[in-house]
Order: C-alpha cells, then structure tokens, then sequence
C-alpha cells in the first residue's frame, strides 16, 4: 500500500539556497551557517524527503554538518579530495606528536607557518602530487569552497565537516585488517591441505 | 587543641582567606607565612601590613592554621580542610578501597544486629543501629562527594587549554575511571561479584525484623525510631548508589572514549601515511574511499510533454485531424549553362550604348534559359565598369517561361 506523504513547500523558505548549497557540491556546517542550519534541523524529514524524491541523497550527521551523497566524480574532484586527504593527515599526524587531541581539531588555528611546518614534514609525499607550499595554500581554498574549513584569523579553521575524512580513514583501515584477517585464515586453511599430499607421497 | 568555639569565629572572620588556602592546598601541602601574607592581602587589600599579621597571628592561635614542627611552614588545620573542602565542593575523588572497606563493615554490623535480636539484647541492638546509621552516613557522603569530585575532574578535562597534551588532560579521567569508577561498578554489580545491594539488602531485612521484634516485645519509642530511621536510611543508600554510579559513568565515559578514539584515529592516520609513503597516493585510496563532491552545474526542472496529456484529458480535448496535401514529384533541376563571360562582355562593349541590357541580353542570346538569362543580368549591373542609366517608366519583357516587369537598365560606356 503506497503512503502519501505531503510536503508543505511553504515551511521550507531557505530550499532554494539550500539546494543550491547541497548541489554545489559544499557542506553545510552548524558552526559556520547557524541559521540555515536550524531551518534545516526544524525541516529535516521534509527536506529528506523532498531532495529523495528529486534525486539526491541528503546525509545530515549529528555533528553538525550535512551534505548531498555523490557516489562518483570527475577526475580533478578524484585528485582534489585524495590531496586532501593527505594534507589533513599529514596535519592530523602532526598535531598527534605534539599532544593535543585529534577530536579537538574546530579549534586549530592553520596558518603558512603551520603549513611550511607541514611541507617540511611531508616533502617527499607533497612532491610525489607536485604539491608546493602554495599549493597547500590553494588546496585549503578550494576545502573553504567545499565546506571543510574556513578563513579565520588571517589563516583558516577546519570545520566539522572534516570528519568525514577521519571515519573514512578509520573505516579504511578497519577494512584492511579484516581483509588482513581473512587473509591469514584462508592461508591457515590452504595450509592443512598440503600435509594429506605429503602424506599420500610417502605413502606411495 | 584548639578550642571549637574561636576556630569557629576565626573561620568566619577569615572565610575568604581559609577558602583560598584550601583550594591552594591541592597544589601545595603548607605555606610559607609570606605566602599567607600575600593572600590576605589579595582578598582583604584595604588592611595594613599591620592588620595582615594580626590576621595571621589569629589564623594561628586560633587553630585554623597549624605550624609545621622544627620549620617556619603552617598548614591548613585538616578538620577545617576538610570541612570547607565538603562547604565547596573541592573534594578529592576518594579511594574505592575506602567505601569498600565501609561497605562491609555493614555486614559486621548486620550480624551485631542479628545477634542482639536472638539473644534479646535491646541495648546490643541499640549500639548496632547507631553503628548502622554512622556507615550510612559516611557511605553517602563519600559517594556525594566522589560524584562532585569527578564532574570537577570531567569539567576541568574538557576546559583545560587544548595546547595541554591530550595524555596529559585525559590521564586524571583515564585513572578515575579505572581506579574508581569500575571498582564502583564490580561492587555493585547485581550479579555475585557485588556486594553493595546484598549486603544492604541484608541489613535492611535485620531492621525490619528488629522493629517487627522491638514492636512486639515492646521497647522505647526512641530506640524504635532509630531502627526505622536506620532502616529507611539503607533504602535511601540503595538507590542513591545507583544513581551515583550511573552518573560517575555518564560524566567519565564519553571522556574515556574520545581518549580511546584519539588513539585509535592518530594510530589509523599513521598507518595510512606508513601506505601512502610505500605505495603513493591513488593506490592507497581507490575511487570511493574519500569524499566526493559534483562540480557545481547549472540545473533546470522543466515540465515534461506527459503533463499535456494530463492537461488534454483533464479538458477533454479532441484534436481536429487534417489530412496534409500529397507529395509532389520533385522538379528536375535545369541543367547548368556554361556561358563564356569574356566573349560576353567584349560583345557587350561592342554594342554599348543601349537602352536595355534585360532585351539586349535575350535578343543575343535567345538561347540562354531564363534563370541563367536573370543570373548574367544581375551580375552585369554590379559591376563597376559599365555605366547604368535606370529608365522612369516600367517595362515589360517576356522570357521563355517568365515575364519580367522592371525599369530597364540603359548601358552606357564609363
């Protein structure tokens, strides 16, 4: 039995801009955009449901940010995300061997001198993807555009949005050591059948 | 020893200095006087010098600070310590071993109180109840002042400058946790290894069973009101202990747990790097693993062509049908006529002037057709060398197939 289920376009004011947010590709964090924010938690089933029935797949997660699910991307939104990646983890290492917690990364203050520590630190990896300093400063550009920091202080902030690399790098890493385990299993397993053979040979 | 009543008054004459020393003794034991100078002078600063060692001398003789033994050092009284400390809330988190030591001096107690109830000894009974009250009492006012101690330690934790180390700020929750917080838990675990709830499940069906005795028996009011007190004080423990640990919990756990999971991401971010430095990027991270994001496109929700049959049938429209002509055979197209320009216009030249070239055209070249007849003449009047003189009066000429009405064209040498 189909349930119909109605939208009231009318208590949905900030739709457009948030759409147009959404399909850009860009996060929407509470820190940064409160008031839209709270339109879109006072909506949120509405929202959901309008943007499923257009297509899209808002994710809204209880930290603070929410985004639209692309499950594939050009080639330069590929290379962008996976520099990314590395410039954050190169930062997240970085942070881990002077003490602070990793959990507590809203409140790091990124500036060129932090980024040249970072260059230094990951030279060879950086010059592998023909990244420079300069270029850091450009990859944090374009993570503002996206919704994963912001410019603050003269340097820039992370938003929370950035957790999203975190739980992809623990979930990845999870994955390899259960594949590590299998791995291991298997190769237990294929073991046991190698000593009937050897067996049969002595017994012939 | 000092006496009650000028301890009392110094404590209140010098609240806010006391209060001070007492938060200050977390980090330092004992003072040097000059210290306790200083602070007198920050809380009180309108006092002279003078007045400040007045004030000193009378912490002192009055017993509220104490003088170190063979050194100039004074110390805060430890009854007074720990009595503002209860005032303020400023309790050390206590041992686990203590409460678990107070705990089962319930069970001693409890068969104090069976035994006096089966030999008939009101006055044995009477010194087990009051024994029985005092655990109570002490039972619930160290876990009221754990559960303080450890909310001061979880908000110190999270307040504490983030420049901090992580190991540092979290060490103190990570030792409260698991110095107090699971030993807590064990005790009161409903299962056999606790014995918080049986014991004092047990003392409360010996109180009950004594006030059942006293009132049968007959006794003193006052004794049978200590027993019901002692009694409706151990059902009051249970379920402040309950609420205690679940509080302890909540406030610590979140607060272990983001230390467990800062280790278990700094730990996944360094194996990562470990794979990128050995294999390189776009081999660690294959398509998918990474966030993804779409190019900004321009988008456009348009109503489709099914929203017309939809409107047709809502309407009840009919479209008229009309029947389209027949096809007709395509004409064959004339073929090109090659004409020698140069001998044409050389003969032009000849015959210049003249008063119509469309006439002239189709007198000397009748054999021309008519659409290559109309091509020469048109380029023939644009071009530059020739002279035109357009005449007034309209003309008509008949070609082969066409008759052309026009303003004829006279030619004339330039």
């Amino acid at each position: 039995m189909n349930t119909v289920t109605t939208l009231h376009l009318d208590r949905l004011p900030s739709l457009g801009q948030l759409f147009e947010l959404f399909n850009a590709g860009r996060h929407l964090n509470r820190v940064a955009e409160p008031a839209l924010w709270a339109e879109l938690e006072a909506q949120q089933e509405q929202y959901q449901l309008l943007f499923a029935r257009l297509g899209f797949r808002l994710c809204i997660d209880g930290r603070g940010f929410a985004w639209f699910q692309f499950d594939t991307a050009g080639a330069n939104v590929s290379r962008t995300t996976r520099q990314l990646a590395l410039l954050l983890m190169l930062l997240f290492e970085h942070k881990a061997d002077d003490g602070q917690h990793l959990a507590r990364f809203t409140d790091w203050q990124i500036d060129q001198k932090l980024l040249a520590a970072l260059a230094e630190r990951g030279r060879e990896l950086l010059r592998a993807e023909g990244l420079t300093l300069d270029a850091l400063g450009d990859l944090l550009g374009k993570a503002c555009a996206q919704g994963f920091a912001e410019v603050a202080g003269g340097g820039w902030r992370l938003l929370p949005a950035v957790w999203r690399y975190l739980d992809h790098f623990e979930v990845l890493v999870e994955q390899q050591r259960e594949d590590a385990d299998e791995q291991g299993a298997d190769q237990e397993a294929g073991s046991d059948f190698i000593e009937p053979a050897s067996n049969e040979d002595e017994i012939a | 020893m000092a006496n009650p009543r000028s301890l009392v008054y110094a404590l209140y004459s010098h609240w806010a200095v006391v209060e001070w020393l007492v938060q200050c003794s977390r980090e330092t034991p004992a003072f040097e006087p000059v210290q306790v100078l200083a602070l007198i002078g920050k809380c009180e600063p309108a006092l002279s010098p003078d007045e400040r060692e007045a004030s000193l001398r009378s912490l002192l003789s009055s017993g509220v600070l104490q003088s170190l033994t063979g050194d100039e050092l004074v110390q805060l009284n430890p009854y007074v310590q720990e009595f503002v400390r209860g005032l303020c809330r400023e309790h050390e988190l206590g041992l686990s071993a203590v409460l678990q030591a107070r705990v089962q001096g319930i069970r001693s107690a409890t068969a104090h109180l069976k035994e006096a109830i089966e030999l008939g000894r009101q006055d044995q009974l009477r010194q087990a109840s009051v024994q029985l009250l005092e655990l109570f009492r002490q039972i619930s006012l160290q876990l009221e002042q754990d559960r303080h101690a450890i909310m001061e330690l979880a908000e110190k934790t999270r307040a504490s400058d983030a420049l901090i180390p992580a190991a540092q700020r979290y060490r103190q929750v990570l030792q409260a946790y698991d110095e107090y917080v699971e030993p807590m838990a064990a005790m009161m675990d409903s299962g056999a290894d606790g014995s918080f709830y049986p014991l004092l499940e047990d003392a409360t069906r010996a109180l009950e069973h004594a006030q059942e005795w006293l009132l049968a028996q007959g006794a003193l009011y006052t004794l049978r009101q200590q027993v019901s007190l002692a009694a409706l004080q151990a059902r009051l423990l249970c379920r402040q202990g309950r609420e205690v640990l679940k509080q302890c919990s909540d406030t610590l756990l979140p607060l272990r747990e983001e230390m467990r999971r800062h280790n278990r991401l700094s730990s996944s971010i360094s194996q990562l790097l470990g794979q990128v430095r050995k294999r390189g990027l776009a081999r660690t991270f294959r398509a998918g693993d990474l966030p993804l994001w779409r190019a900004e496109r321009p988008r456009r929700i348009s109503v489709g062509d099914e929203v017309r049959s939809i409107m047709a049938e809502a309407r009840d429209f009919e479209p008229v049908s009309l029947s389209f002509p027949d096809e007709a055979p395509a004409v064959a197209a004339e073929a090109l006529q090659l004409v020698d320009g140069a001998a044409l216009r050389a003969q032009l030249k000849a015959s210049i002037p003249l008063s119509s070239l469309l006439d002239w055209l189709h007198q000397q070249h009748p054999q021309l057709h008519d659409a290559t007849l109309l091509r020469l003449y048109h380029e023939l009047i644009n071009e530059p060398e020739w002279g035109f003189q357009q005449a007034d009066e309209s003309r008509k000429t008949e070609l082969h197939q066409v008759r052309v009405i026009h303003y004829p064209h006279g030619v004339f040498e330039q």
